[in-house]
């Protein structure tokens, strides 16, 4: 009886110091006490992902070529821009973008995912935060790729949700200029659809961002590259087509990161 | 002492794998096999402790998982009452069950092959929790002796 009734008292102590803690954290934000407990916990995040991420199973010469192929294609999508644009505007206002400026970077302290290394994660928990004026809705970029967004932040940290996962819907074109709407599909694919029937989509088109930032500054810039379209499904009785696209980063392989914290 | 503090290590570690590096639920099974096997309200310490830790790590609102833990290991100490708890079928479906419920909760994906992993882990962790008691008792007769 004595035993049961100290089950009863410890179960209902830190039931409610689990309440009470929630509610603290939700009226008085995330800083504070736990913004401590974030800075003394950081390092050793920071130590358990970078020991058990396996960077000797890391092949560099396969990563520098991916890197060298994400900045190429972004060029082939420029290179086409410039041809559509006055050359005399151009010249004169040629900048490289996004502005480094612009953009904050960030280490990769977590990458959940169901077997580490090996599936394909769908968010990550980077070491910047409210403290570094991260806040929800950031576009997430690496090399002109777009990444994610932020949709959780903290004093310290912030998640990203990749743009491969199924809660991710924008806008975006191709080449030549076809709209449609990308969305994760899992599993490092993502699905452009909503692309009117009538359109030529091509095996090989590379997709980018066609630009959604609101009046905070907020949102995915235009030109930004998303992936390569890999396959169209398109059928005679339906108004619209759809295509698989494939990023063209192995988000798996990310380390860093660059938040854009303004748009320009 | 020590025991505990080897528990509540074991807890942090299993906290901080799981903020890090995967979306299986493992903190749920750790913590399910050291409530079944040690059958201590000192569970609740570790359930609330290493809760708020995998809430920090996860940039989610502190609290909430230790809400989770502390309901749902009461819930496994209501059925010690009716039923023999420290058993293979009820440390797998537990598992399973509860590892069902804290992925609906907190949206993780894969959910089946997460599901068959945890009541997996869980049987493997009860097996071993096993042997080191059955050596620790080996070690007492053999002390007594």
């Amino acid at each position: 009886m004595r035993h049961r009734e100290r089950f009863f008292i410890s179960f209902f102590l830190f039931l409610f110091l689990s309440i009470g803690i929630f509610f603290v954290g939700k009226t008085s934000g995330e800083g504070g006490f736990f913004g401590v407990i974030e800075s003394l916990v950081l390092p050793i995040q920071k130590g358990v992902f970078s020991v058990f991420s396996l960077p000797f199973f890391s092949n560099k010469t396969e990563q520098k070529l991916q890197t060298e192929n994400a900045s190429l294609h972004k060029k082939i999508v420029d290179q086409k821009n410039l041809e559509k644009e006055n050359m005399a505007l151009n010249d004169q206002f040629q900048t490289s973008y996004p502005k480094s400026q612009n953009l904050l970077p960030a280490h990769i302290v977590g990458m959940p995912n169901f077997i580490p290394n090996v599936s394909v994660p769908g968010l990550f928990i980077i070491d910047r935060g409210e403290k570094d004026t991260i806040k929800v809705g950031q576009a997430v970029v690496f090399l002109d790729n777009v990444i994610g967004k932020v949709t959780k932040v903290s004093k310290n940290l912030s998640v990203v949700t990749l743009i491969t996962q199924g809660s991710s819907s924008f806008t975006a074109s191709t080449e030549i200029g076809i709209l449609g709407i990308v969305k994760g599909k899992g599993e490092a694919m993502l699905g452009l659809e909503n692309v009117q029937a009538s359109q030529v989509l091509t095996v090989g088109d590379t997709v980018t961002t066609k630009g959604d930032i609101d009046e905070n500054g907020i949102g995915y810039p235009p030109n930004l590259v998303v992936g390569k379209i890999t396959s169209i499904d398109k059928t005679q009785s339906n108004l619209f087509q759809s295509a698989r696209v494939l990023p063209i980063l192995d988000f798996s392989k990310l380390e860093m990161v660059f938040v854009m914290t303004q748009y320009e | 002492m020590g025991k505990r503090l080897f528990l509540l290590i074991v807890c942090l570690f299993g906290a901080f794998l799981e903020g890090v590096l995967t979306s299986i639920p493992i903190l749920l099974c750790l913590l399910t096999v050291i409530s079944i096997h040690e059958k201590s309200n000192k569970i609740f310490v570790l359930a609330f402790v290493s809760g708020v830790l995998l809430d920090v790590l996860r940039v989610d609102p502190v609290g909430l998982r230790s809400i989770f833990y502390t309901i749902f290991l009461f819930l496994i100490f209501l059925y010690e009452r009716k039923f023999e708890i420290d058993s293979l079928p009820f440390v797998f479906f537990s598992s399973v069950i509860g590892s069902a419920a804290y992925l609906f909760i907190f949206h993780h994906n894969m959910v089946f092959l997460s599901l068959l992993f945890s009541g997996g882990f869980s049987v493997i962790l009860f097996f071993v929790a096993r042997i080191f008691q059955k050596k620790s008792l080996t070690t007492d007769f053999t002390l007594l002796h």
